[in-house]
């Protein structure tokens, strides 16, 4: 046994609802061949907004994964939160009696937590008063469900934290955990982002004049905003050495991350902060920027943030003639908010095991602020070996994961 | 208990605090009241004095933890550029704003019902959606962070953790994880709670809410908790630094146990032992043994079944010795939700530096059944290592260890 396997940390089980397909290996398929999730509004009725579009979850079936009795007590965000959490489980090769062995840790990031919960309650009590407001919902609401739902559904009692780090948790998340498992505080984490579309979060970036009509474009010069979106990306972590024994799939190691506070603009990353959060990352992890491979971008397709991240990018990376690919995923998936950074670690993950980087679709014009290689329109083949997944966040919240390939003989 | 650690430990000394009655509009013709701590006049002036902000109008969730986390960076002495480099600000908070959110849905229900105004039910939504949509956005936990992050210009990194009403001890843990693994030099934990009328209806409605507003730890004529208002910051810095500096140390955060109950929302695993391994293992990663535990603050919510709960978890974990002194403060400034496991340790530290346990207010009467003796005077006792354990809603399990340095 190397003795150094103990203290790696690797990514060995993947589960994803999103857009663009349920479980990995769709989601993989149709990202490398940039099919977009965006679709007309359907769960509500958009007519009296401007804005029609959304990276909605149409074929979510929750009862595939959740038995009935627990349904009734958990938002969406639980439901998919719960649902990749068995798809990853399952990937990792692990049976739920097979989870009792171990220290199981959960960590998890949202922005929000349940808005459609507060939506629904908030109906109720305009139009027929507090009264009819089931109690049962109430506590459905609170951020904290979620994570707590996980362990309940698994029945894991260990460390279990909940991280709101706006639309960068999923990388907290990633970050908390990877600490946990360095500790020896756990010897598994089941760790990721989940976010749920709703009228709130419609109204609330629609209010900033954030989104965009119809796609999402990053990088584009004809860029218009985002779109909102919803999703999953649960992930299961773990030592080397827990995983060799295991014979377990490794799809990828975590080398650490890097984080930073802006606390300059409420919605716009600084360049300076995206900066402090790539360098310290990559100082935390020893690796030189020449050596990253790909840059799966927070890629908003806002002015404001794919301008920022552009130009740290090009500070950092395109030096000596040396052009690291950076592709936004948002631009097939929208934002799915506190799920996109987990989700966005699932297609690094999948590039490095494929050796394929995804593309950013709806590009067609050249913006000179964001002269980067965004990987435009198709999918690329590349040997992939050292990965970043950028997230930066409203509220200044900046992170930045380092992930990487395990060498054949490390298998 | 006031604006400060001084005036809080003040008060808290004089034993005397109570809940205020407040009346609060329902629907049309409607009412209902209920008991809650609340801040006097005066420490809202000083609050806003301290805040400084050019009579800019803040809400009270926001105004309580930039205040705190202000007060808690001044008594810190950190330098300025500690505080920008290399400063992590942990805020907690359950439901960030959403009070002000459901004021703003109930008067512009009652605004529209009151003026008799024709309004179709989907036309009504699309009103509230429009009139509502900054207080909506504001639900958001990200406005908190940046904006403390902000006023106290800390630029190190910025983690918002909800963990219910343990929060602010799964915020310890991760403040002391953040320096061991060098990340930072210091960590300012920022909790805090402006329970609302809302709340208050949901808790009385699952019989948890004291009628009367008498919060009675573990006591025979315990009826619920009543809920306070406020917000606590407490910093944390690797030793060496702390004492490279001189700064003040009010105790050493020794570490923690952590357990997830995996059953209700609104009740602890009460037939299991999860809680009760939360403290094992605090006590084991803390090195310390249960007889040099000198003083225990439990969560104390002054609800019969949940009391009696952390009593036999106590009294298991003792089984054979006797027990620390036990106190619980919660009947200092009520159950401040998200804040009050943090606010609770920063008295508990005060307990320590000042080398004396406040009472527990409020005591009567021992209930048979539960049959723990709490400290019912003011003590006069060297401190050396305390706990602080709190058991939050979706069944988030926390136990932490300090001791004096």
């Amino acid at each position: 046994m190397n003795s150094k396997d103990s203290d790696r940390v690797v990514i060995t089980g993947l589960g994803i609802i999103s857009s663009i397909g349920i479980g990995w290996k769709e989601f993989w398929k149709n990202l490398i061949a940039g099919k977009s999730g965006i679709s007309r509004i359907e769960t509500f009725d958009t007519s009296d907004f401007d804005r029609h579009y959304a990276g909605q979850v149409k074929n979510f079936d929750p009862q595939q994964f959740i038995g009935n009795r627990s349904l009734s007590h958990l938002g969406r965000t639980s439901q998919m939160a719960l649902a990749a959490t068995h798809l990853a489980i399952e990937d990792a090769g692990l049976s739920y009696e097979e989870l009792k062995q171990y220290r199981v840790g959960i960590s998890i990031g949202t922005t929000m937590g349940e808005p459609q919960v507060l939506e629904v309650m908030n109906n109720i009590l305009i139009r027929h008063g507090f009264d009819d407001v089931d109690p049962k919902l109430v506590p459905v609401y609170p951020s904290n469900g979620i994570s707590a739902s996980i362990a309940r559904n698994l029945g894991v009692t260990g460390d279990n934290l909940l991280l709101a780090n706006a639309c960068s948790a999923g990388n907290y998340s990633f970050g908390h955990a990877f600490d946990n498992i360095k500790l020896g505080k756990a010897d598994l984490m089941v760790v990721g982002g989940a976010d749920s579309f709703s009228k709130l979060n419609l109204v609330g970036f629609n209010r900033l004049f954030a989104v965009a009509p119809e796609k999402c474009q990053p990088f584009d010069k004809n860029r218009k905003g985002m779109i909102v979106g919803e999703g999953a990306g649960i992930v299961v972590i773990e030592t080397l050495e827990n995983a060799k024994k295991r014979g377990a799939p490794i799809y990828a190691e975590i080398l650490g991350y890097g984080l930073s506070c802006d606390a300059e603009h409420m919605t716009s990353p600084e360049v300076k902060g995206i900066t402090k959060a790539v360098t310290k990352a990559l100082k935390a992890t020893g690796i030189k920027p020449e050596e990253v491979d790909y840059i799966c971008a927070h890629g908003t397709g806002t002015g404001q943030n794919d301008k920022n991240e552009a130009q740290a990018v090009r500070n950092i990376f395109y030096t000596n003639g040396h052009k690291v690919p950076t592709s936004s995923i948002k631009s097939m998936l929208g934002h799915t908010m506190g799920a996109a950074s987990a989700i966005e670690g699932i297609a690094c993950c999948l590039a490095i095991k494929h050796n394929i980087l995804p593309p950013t679709i709806n590009y067609e014009e050249l913006d000179l602020e964001c002269d980067i290689d965004c990987v435009p329109n198709k999918s690329k083949s590349q040997k992939t070996k050292i990965v970043l997944n950028n997230s930066f966040a409203f509220g200044g919240n900046n992170a930045c994961l380092v992930l990487s390939s395990i060498k054949n003989n490390d298998k | 208990m006031g604006i400060g650690k001084e005036e809080l430990w003040k008060n808290v000394l004089l034993n005397n605090s109570q809940p205020v009655k407040e009346m609060n509009r329902l629907d049309v013709g409607k009412n209902d009241s209920f008991y809650v701590y609340r801040l006097k006049r005066n420490d809202y002036r000083e609050l806003n004095r301290i805040y400084a902000a050019d009579n800019k109008k803040e809400s009270k969730d926001f105004l309580f933890l930039a205040t705190a986390a202000k007060l808690a960076l001044v008594d810190s002495k950190l330098s300025k550029e500690i505080i920008y480099k290399d400063t992590v600000l942990i805020v907690s908070h359950e439901s960030p704003e959403l009070g002000n959110f459901y004021d703003l849905i109930i008067n512009e229900t009652y605004k529209t019902k009151f003026k008799n105004k024709k309004i179709s039910k989907a036309n009504y939504t699309k009103y509230l959606y429009s009139n509502l949509s900054k207080s909506a956005y504001n639900l958001q936990s990200f406005m908190f962070l940046f904006r403390i992050a902000k006023y106290l210009n800390i630029h190190g990194f910025t983690q918002y953790i909800n963990n219910a009403c343990a929060s602010g001890l799964y915020g310890i843990e991760s403040a002391s994880q953040h320096i061991k693994l060098n990340k930072c030099k210091a960590a300012l934990v920022v909790a805090g709670d402006h329970p609302d009328f809302y709340k208050y209806l949901w808790f009385k409605r699952i019989g948890l809410y004291s009628p009367n507003g008498q919060l009675r730890p573990f006591d025979a004529n315990s009826n619920g908790f009543v809920f306070g208002e406020g917000a606590v910051g407490i910093v944390f810095e690797d030793l060496e630094h702390a004492r490279k500096r001189k700064a003040t140390i009010y105790g050493e955060y020794l570490g923690g146990g952590f357990s997830q109950d995996c059953w209700k929302v609104s009740f602890p695993a009460i037939k299991e032992k999860h809680y009760e391994n939360a403290f094992v293992q605090a006590l084991a990663i803390s090195k310390i043994k249960k007889k040099d535990v000198d003083l225990i603050v439990p969560h104390g919510v002054g609800n019969y079944i949940i009391d009696r709960f952390e009593a036999e978890v106590i009294k298991n974990i003792y089984i054979e010795h006797r027990l620390p002194l036990i106190s619980a403060f919660k009947p200092y400034f009520g159950h401040n939700l998200g804040g009050s496991a943090l606010l609770e340790t920063a008295l508990l530290l005060l307990a320590i530096k000042n080398r004396q346990v406040p009472a527990t207010l409020n005591i009567k009467q021992k209930h048979p059944r539960i049959n723990l003796d709490l400290v019912d005077r003011n003590t006069r006792k060297k401190i050396n290592c305390a706990v602080k354990m709190a058991c939050g809603f979706a069944g988030y399990n926390a136990v932490a260890v300090f001791k004096r340095l």
